[in-house]
């Protein structure tokens, strides 16, 4: 006689199950810890991988990669002696006791149908039509994500707001609706229903009841945390003066000072005012080509240089003796009396440059050009000295910043270095790949090999190693990864043309 | 040593040279006893009565009839305090299924000094009415609502759509996409949310009036294929050039002479082919004002590209604001006239702010811009903003008076006065010196604006009769071409022969010492184009240029 034997997230059951037969559909379902749900394929285990079959391929995906693996009908024999001895009294073991077969599928038959059913209102909740929506201590939340991705970052925004309120001594009309968190499933939902441009990762609408609009990056949980502290500062801005529109610097800069902020899990607390390694590549490459940015200009031009070169201005005073007086300005110029205010868009108040630079240089206490002169070296030195570069992530961001600027040879050894720091960014493995394909295929393969092994339900770098193993003559294997990555994706080809001829690569 | 190497990619933008086909894109509509038919696409419905017909773009392969409510409402949002108007469409999608593939035409080979280069020709269709939406849709919106039915045996599906975020007002889109094997028909209206209950009636109405019928037998794949790119008519000797220009005006000229409804007056004035929608009177206005515009730009700048065949434009004149609203959006753009594509049409509508408004701004922007792309685009790149701008903002105020062309007094003219008056003035030499980054910051709109006016005094004609300014505009932008070519020449020989770096020193220097140069090169230009164009004049030449213009002020 055989017994089935729901599998679910295999670590409960804690067994072995033989691979399925290929079959067009399945009711087999992945659900990843990033969020993402595979389906409608089968998918069995395999030690310490669910393996999800496709017409041209198996795709291993390592179980701690695994929120929940969902398995109707496996069929199951004991193993061991004592196994076989209970199984023939009619009990088998389950969570380290043995118990009635019945009862243990009752139970398995119970948690597998929780199971199904959370995945599946997952599943059905990630389109905006279909959207869910929650309340927290200060937000409402619309959400698209998987339940328990939103979870995290409900702590997480409501720390942020806890922190931010207390060190700045604002809080929230109670009278007025919480504002709304918009959080999409991914970025493609984002600009469709949030309506924002090609190259925007999120927005805060100022205007009306405020609103939120934020997607949640699979690749980079981190990344998206530091985006939404950075919009929710915009927000958390506007409780210093409603009825005022913070200047470009020290918007911007403020927000990226807060949106260096990091979920400290231990600790149960936020980090703040972390290093942005971003940013701060940029900076530095800036520095390399012997570019300053000038205090002047920061306070007083509107300019994309406010989230970078701004970001290190408001780190610097945030960081030194002129703590203070720069929180002093920035609640001063939207609410002291003896600022000049103007009006501003959408009936708001606001400040001139003029004025914003005479006011920030009163809080400061700093007298005259000479000294506007002395602290932008103050601030210079402390960029060059204090803010570096650290960590896999700021070598990731540091590599990437040196092939914008077509410094190959030193992204090569900063893509090196991310990864020896130990690097788990599948992207990093591919852009190095791509950097020295052309001059040196086997470890090319090699470390593209490695980003399918990183993230193996991605089709594009199934597709990037097929590509490469073609050029370097394994041609078979090759067109079978193409395949998979087609079959994973019809898509994932489409904007891929072949410059190899008239590229330098 | 590799050999230069460029890409020219032109995705998205245009399609590949290929036998004329006769056919328009957009097949002329019909209407007749309150019905429309549109035959070769094979469908009829009844649209709202009262609602008026909007003309479609010649390009459009997509869109098979649109109309606009003859209301339109208004939204206020009490939380912004901000009023919106909108006016209700109704439009119908026909998706051809053979038309819907990507397809991606790959040429290699070399251009004219031997460089080799691939071009991407791309036709880049919908691959569903939601892609539709996606890319045309302003805004963000979400499907709300679906539901599948069947009528007379059809699949119907039917959906609904918000748009709310970043949306000028709540509006729904409501749809009923009706599947054949061949076409499937998305008929959509688009109201405001607030008027949805009191528009109900009238959208299922005109949804269940839709009937597929047979077709005309024309073919249906996409008509639009017949395209000579901007590569291509740049290429080659000038005879060459003109030849490719004329064989793409006259490709363009049946298309969009076919494409039109048949309430529209399509006639030849001069040169120029006019379409349109409005009164006799009106469109011979425009015609005159089109060719007197593009005649003071020949007299303006005789110097710029000799020889150099310009198209003739296509003139769309739409009715009237809503109609230049519901035109210009959504899909369908090749035909239109811009500086990467090759398309032919300018557009403008008698709009209600007149012949003195923004319509004919924008037209005059458009010959303007397509002017120069023709003549001489390397020309009109090596210009700096002061200059590229400033004579955007004098073509913009021009306006035709008989056969010659007046300009308003613009805001750089006023502006220019009161600096001036206030001691702030900027001489020419000085406007000269200007580098980019001069145009921003806080004086940034002090010193733009009198370089505008002062590009407006040496393009006008009182400046003819001065002898120091008469001469001035064709010295600097024949200079200023000459300079370029040559540093850009020289910069290819001095990188040509540098060694690749080979350590993170060099590559450090390299990367430096590009930077530097990108720095130094702007001043070069400057520098060469004042001592080579204007080295003989002595200080007292450049303030009696400053005389002269602030006395045209």
């Amino acid at each position: 006689m055989k017994h089935r034997i729901p599998q679910i997230a295999a670590a409960l059951v804690g067994m072995a199950a033989t691979a399925h037969a290929v079959s067009p559909q399945s009711d087999d379902l992945l659900l990843l810890k990033d969020g993402r749900i595979v389906s409608d394929r089968p998918i069995s285990r395999d030690g310490e991988f669910a393996v999800v079959t496709y017409e041209n391929g198996e795709v291993r995906v390592p179980m701690d990669m695994v929120e929940s693996l969902v398995k109707p009908g496996e069929d199951w024999l004991p193993e061991s002696e004592e196994e076989r001895k209970q199984y023939e009294d009619g009990k088998v073991l389950f969570e380290g006791r043995y118990v009635p077969i019945k009862t243990r599928d009752r139970e398995v038959d119970k948690r597998l149908k929780a199971e199904r059913e959370r995945i599946e209102e997952d599943r059905q909740h990630s389109y905006w039509g279909k959207r869910r929506e929650d309340e927290s201590k200060n937000f409402m939340w619309a959400y698209t994500v998987p339940e328990h991705i939103k979870e995290g970052f409900v702590a997480r925004c409501e720390s942020y707001y806890t922190q931010f309120c207390k060190d700045w001594k604002v809080k929230r009309d109670p009278r007025k609706p919480k504002m709304y968190m918009n959080f999409y499933n991914d970025a493609g939902e984002f600009r469709k229903v949030g309506g924002a441009g090609g190259g925007a990762l999120a927005y805060f609408m100022f205007l009306g009841n405020y609103d939120l609009n934020a997607y949640y990056d699979r690749l980079d949980p981190e990344f998206t945390e530091m985006v939404l502290y950075h919009e929710l500062s915009h927000y958390l801005q506007k409780l210093i003066n409603e009825d005022f529109k913070v200047p470009h610097w020290p918007g911007e800069g403020v927000a990226e000072y807060y949106g260096g902020a990091l979920w400290n899990a231990k600790a149960k607390k936020l980090d703040i005012g972390l290093i942005q390694d971003g940013r701060l590549a940029e900076v530095k490459n800036d520095i390399a080509l012997g570019n300053y940015m000038s205090l002047r200009k920061t306070v007083t031009v509107d300019q994309y240089e406010d989230y970078n070169w701004g970001w290190t201005l408001v780190h610097f005073f945030m960081n030194t003796k002129y703590k203070k007086g720069f929180q002093k300005y920035m609640k001063g110029i939207a609410n002291d009396k003896n600022v000049k205010r103007v009006p501003g868009p959408f009936g708001l108040k606001t400040v001139s440059p003029e004025e914003s630079l005479r006011y920030l240089m009163e809080c400061l206490k700093v007298k005259g050009d000479d000294g506007i002169d002395k602290l932008e070296k103050e601030w210079h030195d402390y960029v060059d000295n204090e803010l570096q570069l650290s960590g896999v992530k700021g070598l990731e961001n540091a590599a990437s910043g040196a092939l914008s600027l077509g410094k190959r040879i030193q992204a090569k050894r900063l893509f090196q270095e991310a990864i020896d720091a130990g690097s788990r960014n599948p992207s990093t493995f591919l852009k190095y790949a791509q950097l020295i394909r052309n001059k040196d295929r086997d470890r090319a393969i090699e470390l593209l090999r490695r980003a399918t092994e990183l993230d193996p339900i991605t089709a594009q770098y199934h597709y990037e190693l097929g590509k490469t193993l073609k050029r370097s003559g394994e041609k078979e294997e090759g067109e079978k990864l193409i395949a998979l990555a087609k079959e994973m994706n019809e898509e994932v080809d489409k904007n891929d043309f072949d410059f190899s001829e008239v590229s330098d690569d | 040593m590799k050999a230069p190497l460029t890409l020219a990619l032109a995705l998205s933008l245009a399609l590949p040279l290929a036998s004329a086909r006769p056919a328009p894109a957009a097949a002329p509509q019909q209407e007749s006893g309150g019905m429309f038919t549109n035959a070769k696409m094979g469908f009829k419905l009844k649209p709202p009565k009262g609602w008026e017909m909007v003309a479609l773009k010649t390009d459009e392969s997509w869109l098979s009839c649109k109309y606009r409510s003859d209301k339109s409402y208004a939204f206020h949002d009490k939380d912004t305090g901000f009023t919106t108007r909108h006016t209700p469409e109704l439009k119908v999608i026909a998706f051809v299924k053979e038309n819907m593939e990507d397809e991606a035409e790959v040429t290699r080979d070399e251009d004219e000094d031997g460089n080799k280069r691939v071009t991407i020709v791309r036709k880049n269709p919908y691959k569903d009415y939601d892609d539709y939406l996606e890319r045309t849709v302003s805004g963000g919106f979400f499907k709300d609502d679906e539901e599948r039915t069947k009528i007379d045996g059809r699949q119907v599906d039917i959906y609904t759509y918000r748009l709310e975020k970043l949306s000028s007002a709540p509006r729904f889109i409501r749809t009923w996409i009706y599947r054949t094997d061949e076409i499937d028909y998305a008929v959509q209206m688009e109201v405001l949310q607030t008027e949805d209950k009191g528009l109900k009636r009238t959208l299922e109405r005109t949804f269940k009036s839709f009937e597929v019928t047979e077709r005309s037998g024309e073919d249906l794949t996409d008509q639009s294929g017949s395209w000579i790119t901007r590569l291509q008519m740049n290429e080659g000797t000038p005879k060459e050039r003109r030849q490719k220009r004329m064989e793409s005006e006259e490709l363009l000229r049946n298309r969009a002479k076919s494409s039109v409804p048949d309430s529209w007056t399509v006639k030849e004035y001069g040169d120029f082919l006019i379409l349109s929608d409005t009164d006799k009177r009106y469109t011979k206005k425009i015609a005159d004002h089109v060719q007197a515009i593009m005649k003071w730009m020949d007299d303006t700048f005789p110097y710029v590209g000799k020889g150099e065949y310009v198209r003739s434009p296509i003139v769309r004149i739409l009715a009237d604001d809503e109609q230049w609203g519901a035109f210009t959006q959504g899909s369908g753009d090749r035909a239109k006239d811009g500086f990467l594509g090759s398309g032919l049409e300018v557009y403008t509508a008698k709009t209600s702010d007149g012949y003195i408004g923004y319509s004919i701004d924008n037209l005059n922007t458009s010959l303007y811009r397509r002017w120069w792309g023709e003549k001489d685009r390397d020309m009109y790149d090596a210009m700096p903003p002061w200059l590229r701008l400033g004579l955007e903002w004098v073509i913009e105020s021009g306006r035709a008076d008989g056969r010659k062309v007046k300009f308003r007094v613009s805001t750089d003219v006023v502006e220019a006065r009161t600096y001036i008056a206030q001691g702030k003035g900027v001489s020419p030499l000085e406007i000269l010196r200007m580098r980019s980054s001069d145009f921003s910051g806080r004086s940034a709109g002090v010193k733009l604006l009198q370089a505008f006016s002062f590009a407006r005094y040496v393009s006008s004609p009182e400046a003819r009769k001065d002898k120091l300014a008469k001469k001035f505009l064709e010295n600097y932008l024949t200079t200023l071409k000459q300079v370029v070519n040559e540093i850009e020449e020289k910069d290819k020989e001095r990188y040509k022969d540098l060694d690749r770096p080979e350590t993170e020193e060099e590559e450090d220097a390299w990367a430096r010492a590009r930077a530097d140069r990108r720095k130094q090169q702007e001043q070069e230009i400057i520098d060469m184009v004042i001592e080579r164009a204007f080295g003989q004049w002595t200080e007292r030449d450049w303030s009696n240029l400053e005389k002269s213009w602030h006395n045209w002020l």
